[in-house]
């Protein structure tokens, strides 16, 4: 089972509302590399692991995305925090509004709602590992595009930070996914 | 204390160690940790995999309380426990890396105790969630 802890695995501390990050940002929430669809892989993929190793990996990870889930969300709604009708319209995010007022909802950067066919099983050990070696870089390389895309320290350093944990992941499910190869898989 | 106890000890019993495919040689290994304040910002607790982003300097944490200064501190030990746990669950005969896992599981427990007595349960099975009133309901970290 799963237990709240009420703290962030990151301090988010936005101070200036920016509508426009916000739109883009929220593909790491609801997009097909974010956070959400990690989490479902990972605490999907982790029942056919053939052993305790995989078992455990893929459940702290798929956790640790969860607590990645709540940062976005978090950086999304200081993001939208007192927004006005005319930024709203201004950011482009007047269908938003209209659907979902000031509510968060998981969507890619275009909008379009998160779907469970982002997320990909087999049952097969080395397949659903290297998905999830591919799932890793493309996260990485999305929280990069959105780096480029922005200029405001306080959403940088949550950014960045957030990209290295792809890196570690990446680096432990390599491990693993040797671990499988040298036992024969 | 009869230390015949441990000349018996079947280490193998215990640990299984040839169990595992990545199997270090436990005296010989090289953990290359970042200190946790500088793991911890950088968001990777292993030196030797550090990959910095163009020439993007990791963001300072804004401290503006005791408050700020104590979840910091747990952030920290937080995190280098948790990517320790992550890389034991792949190497989980790394004994240099199972205590040092210890080591941080232990200051952030104490580190815990310190925030919960003046600012309330971080988790619902602290001491500190019946404390006078229901405290938590309040507190919570996504803030405005």
């Amino acid at each position: 089972m799963w237990a709240y802890e009420k703290r962030l695995q990151y301090p988010i501390n936005i101070k200036s509302k920016n509508l426009k990050m916000a739109k883009l940002l929220v593909t790491q929430y609801g997009g097909s590399q974010g956070e959400l669809a990690a989490a479902l892989r990972y605490l999907n993929q982790r029942y056919t692991m053939p052993d305790d190793l995989g078992k455990a990996l893929l459940t702290d990870i798929g956790t640790e995305e969860l607590a990645h889930v709540e940062m976005i969300q978090t950086m999304i709604s200081q993001l939208m925090a007192n927004a006005t009708i005319e930024e709203i319209k201004a950011a482009g995010l007047d269908p938003h509004y209209a659907e979902h007022n000031k509510g968060l909802y998981p969507t890619d950067a275009n909008g379009v709602p998160f779907t469970i066919t982002y997320v990909s099983t087999t049952g097969d050990v080395i397949a659903d590992l290297h998905e999830d070696l591919a799932a890793e870089q493309k996260a990485r390389a999305v929280y990069e595009n959105l780096i480029d895309l922005c200029d405001d320290p306080d959403i940088l350093g949550p950014l960045l930070w957030l990209r290295q944990r792809e890196v570690v992941h990446f680096n432990r499910f390599n491990e693993l996914l040797n671990h499988y190869k040298q036992m024969g898989y | 204390m009869n230390y015949d106890f441990y000349d018996n000890f079947d280490m193998e019993s215990i640990m299984p160690f040839n169990e595992y495919s990545n199997n270090y040689d436990n005296q010989n290994n090289n953990l290359n940790l970042f200190d946790p304040y500088e793991g911890y910002l950088k968001g990777n607790a292993f030196k030797d995999e550090y990959k910095p982003y163009k020439n993007y300097k990791v963001a300072k944490i804004n401290i503006a309380s005791e408050k700020d200064e104590l979840l910091a501190k747990i952030g920290e030990d937080s995190f280098m426990m948790h990517d320790l746990n992550l890389y034991l669950d792949v190497n989980p005969n790394d004994t240099e890396a199972l205590n040092k896992f210890i080591m941080y599981r232990n200051k952030l427990n104490d580190e815990i105790m310190k925030y919960e007595r003046k600012y309330g349960p971080l988790g619902i099975k602290s001491e500190e969630s019946n404390n006078n009133n229901f405290n938590w309901v309040s507190n919570w970290p996504w803030g405005k």
